[in-house]
């Protein structure tokens, strides 16, 4: 019975993808689900592909929002996590071990903390409430910043601990300064490091207490994909967070694909 | 002769146990000079703190008359080049790999041209400058990491066992490579090697380090094995030699060549060791013969011109090699 329901809700997807894209494409939800119990989830599922299929202009404002939020801090992040972490993996100091522990730490820190505290540093009354970051997208990208650089900032510290030891010693043998010590780690050990900033983007893109309590939730502006799913189901419109779920996982898969074909290659 | 490095009381330590003890050594400038011994008898370690990678953690460094500091390190590293017994290849093909060590020291495009036609035509490896770094065998990945090195132009070539795991060929080219980087260019040269013979052919100076300690002789005659409590012997595994004192800790020995006395007939002596054996090579100098004797163990001997005269010695000819108890170090 199930397999049926599945099969024809294929059928429905490959038929709407040879239709005029002018037109809206409405799945026959009723035909294909007969009780309403048993076809509420694959019913919303329908109706969040037509949403999607349908390019619905509120859904994309979201997405494109999550998005824009993510691969900022991604890339800051980035910009700042991988030389610091091949910085820290290379050197011997005083307190390493302590940082490593603290990183340790922050690898899992609760995003609605991050969120909580900055809320305290950012409203009005707080430390830097002058600036009016509250409820902007950069408080957003600072709070995915300090969430992700630690995932970042510690993959990659394993990636080059975990990189072949006579590499450190080649560089050091032909007179590499820092800069140039980093700049070969992250051609050599690329793949490890890509590794790290996917885990970091899938932390990023994936959160929700940092975009509800920095962010505000303000559609059209500060609305991303987790914080709508959360809303939109609370609200009952549950093919719209649904959709948002099936981009989300879109996304993912994606990417990781995209990160598959570039260590194949 | 002038001298290039200088060490004094150089102690290196691995986990709080002292691996290299008080090392007091002299290299000579434009000289080949060869350190033999065992696996795990420091060899690495000091090629480490010559190619100035590891700082000792006591003793002092000359380089050029130029005490070594932390502060001054970098400024040493670039007269030395040091290829490593595994040398690791960066991604991407042969010539990256030879260019990167000119980028690295802001050499531009067109002199990293020139200087890596004339490295890739000494070391006669063109054929493989597109080949990626990772395609390559043993060997030519050796020849790869020493042309990254040479194109630097380094005072110093400092390899670690270079010859280990090369066919016949390779080890013969090899040979001849460093004896013209030595005589052409005036390059000091520094290698390790476990073959003795390979040392003799190659260096003007020859170094023996036996756990952690430098010895100034060259131990052709070195065993390894444990002293055998029940038989009161020196267990080599293929030999058993008898020593003048029962030492439980005894790791090695070391017999020297010229107190080895050959006969033809069993000798009637108070010598405790005494084998028959077979001789397996002969080679002769001004002063003296070196014979290669097959006696379980390959061990060296050498006698005077006049010696083998009246022995009348020859290839293949068993023989009798007695040495005293007392002529044999312990380790």
């Amino acid at each position: 019975m199930e397999i049926n329901k599945i099969l024809k809700i294929i059928v429905f997807l490959l038929l709407s993808f040879n239709s005029n894209a002018e037109e809206e494409i409405i799945f026959p939800v009723a035909t294909v689900f007969e009780s309403t119990s048993d076809g509420f989830f694959f019913g919303a599922l329908i109706s969040s592909f037509n949403l999607i299929f349908n390019f619905d202009a509120a859904l994309f404002n979201v997405v494109i929002t999550s998005l824009k939020v993510s691969f900022s801090a991604v890339f800051i992040s980035s910009f700042i996590a991988v030389p610091l972490g091949i910085i820290v993996a290379l050197n011997k100091f005083i307190g390493k071990n302590i940082l490593m522990i603290c990183l340790n730490t922050l690898m899992a820190l609760p995003t609605v903390v991050i969120g909580l505290i900055m809320y305290g540093v950012l409203n009005r009354q707080g430390l830097l409430g002058d600036i009016d970051l509250l409820y902007t997208q950069t408080a957003i990208v600072i709070g995915l910043c300090i969430l992700i650089i630690p995932v970042i900032l510690n993959l990659t510290i394993s990636a080059v601990y975990s990189s072949d030891p006579r590499l450190a010693e080649r560089c050091t043998l032909l007179g590499a300064t820092q800069i140039q010590k980093i700049l070969i780690y992250i051609n050599e050990v690329r793949f490890a490091l890509m590794t790290g900033i996917v885990t970091g983007y899938g932390r990023a893109i994936g959160e929700v207490g940092i975009a509800m309590m920095v962010g505000g939730n303000i559609e059209g502006y500060t609305r991303t994909m987790t914080t709508a799913i959360a809303l939109e189901t609370s609200k009952g419109s549950f093919e719209f967070a649904l959709s948002l779920g099936v981009m989300l996982l879109f996304i993912a898969l994606l990417i990781n694909i995209l990160l598959h074909y570039f260590q194949q290659k | 002769m002038k001298n290039l490095y200088k060490l004094k009381n150089i102690v290196f330590n691995y986990d709080n146990n002292s691996f290299i003890n008080d090392l007091n050594l002299e290299i000579f400038r434009s000289e080949i000079t060869s350190f033999v011994g065992p696996n795990g008898s420091g060899k690495t370690t000091l090629l480490n703190i010559l190619s100035f990678l590891n700082f000792p953690h006591s003793g002092s460094i000359f380089f050029n008359n130029i005490e070594l500091k932390k502060n001054n390190i970098k400024i040493f590293r670039n007269k030395v080049g040091y290829v490593q017994q595994n040398p690791y290849l960066f991604r991407g093909t042969v010539y990256k790999n030879i260019e990167i060590g000119l980028k690295l020291n802001n050499v531009n495009f067109e002199k990293r041209v020139c200087k890596i036609e004339k490295v890739l035509s000494l070391l006669k490896i063109e054929h493989l400058i597109n080949r990626l770094a990772n395609s390559l065998s043993t060997g030519e990945a050796r020849k790869v990491a020493l042309a990254q090195i040479t194109v630097l132009d380094p005072d110093v070539l400092i390899m670690d066992e270079p010859f280990s795991n090369l066919d016949k060929n390779s080890v013969i080219e090899l040979e001849e490579l460093i004896i013209f980087l030595n005589k052409e260019f005036n390059k000091t040269v520094i290698f390790t090697t476990h073959d003795q013979i390979q040392a003799q052919k190659l260096a003007s100076s020859i170094f023996s380090l036996i756990k952690g300690r430098l010895f100034s002789n060259d131990f052709v005659n070195l065993f390894k094995g444990k002293f055998n409590e029940s038989i009161g012997k020196f267990d080599t595994g293929k030999q058993l030699i008898s020593i003048y004192k029962s030492t439980k800790n005894a790791e090695y020995v070391a017999i020297d060549p010229k107190q080895i006395v050959l006969s033809v007939e069993k000798l009637d002596s108070s010598m405790q060791n005494s084998f028959h054996g077979r001789i397996l090579g002969i080679s002769e100098n001004d002063f003296n013969i070196k014979l290669n004797i097959d006696i379980g163990e390959n061990i060296q001997a050498i006698i005077t011109h006049q010696a083998f005269n009246e022995l009348k010695l020859s290839l293949n000819m068993n023989v009798w090699v007695s040495f005293k108890s007392t002529s044999i170090m312990i380790f």
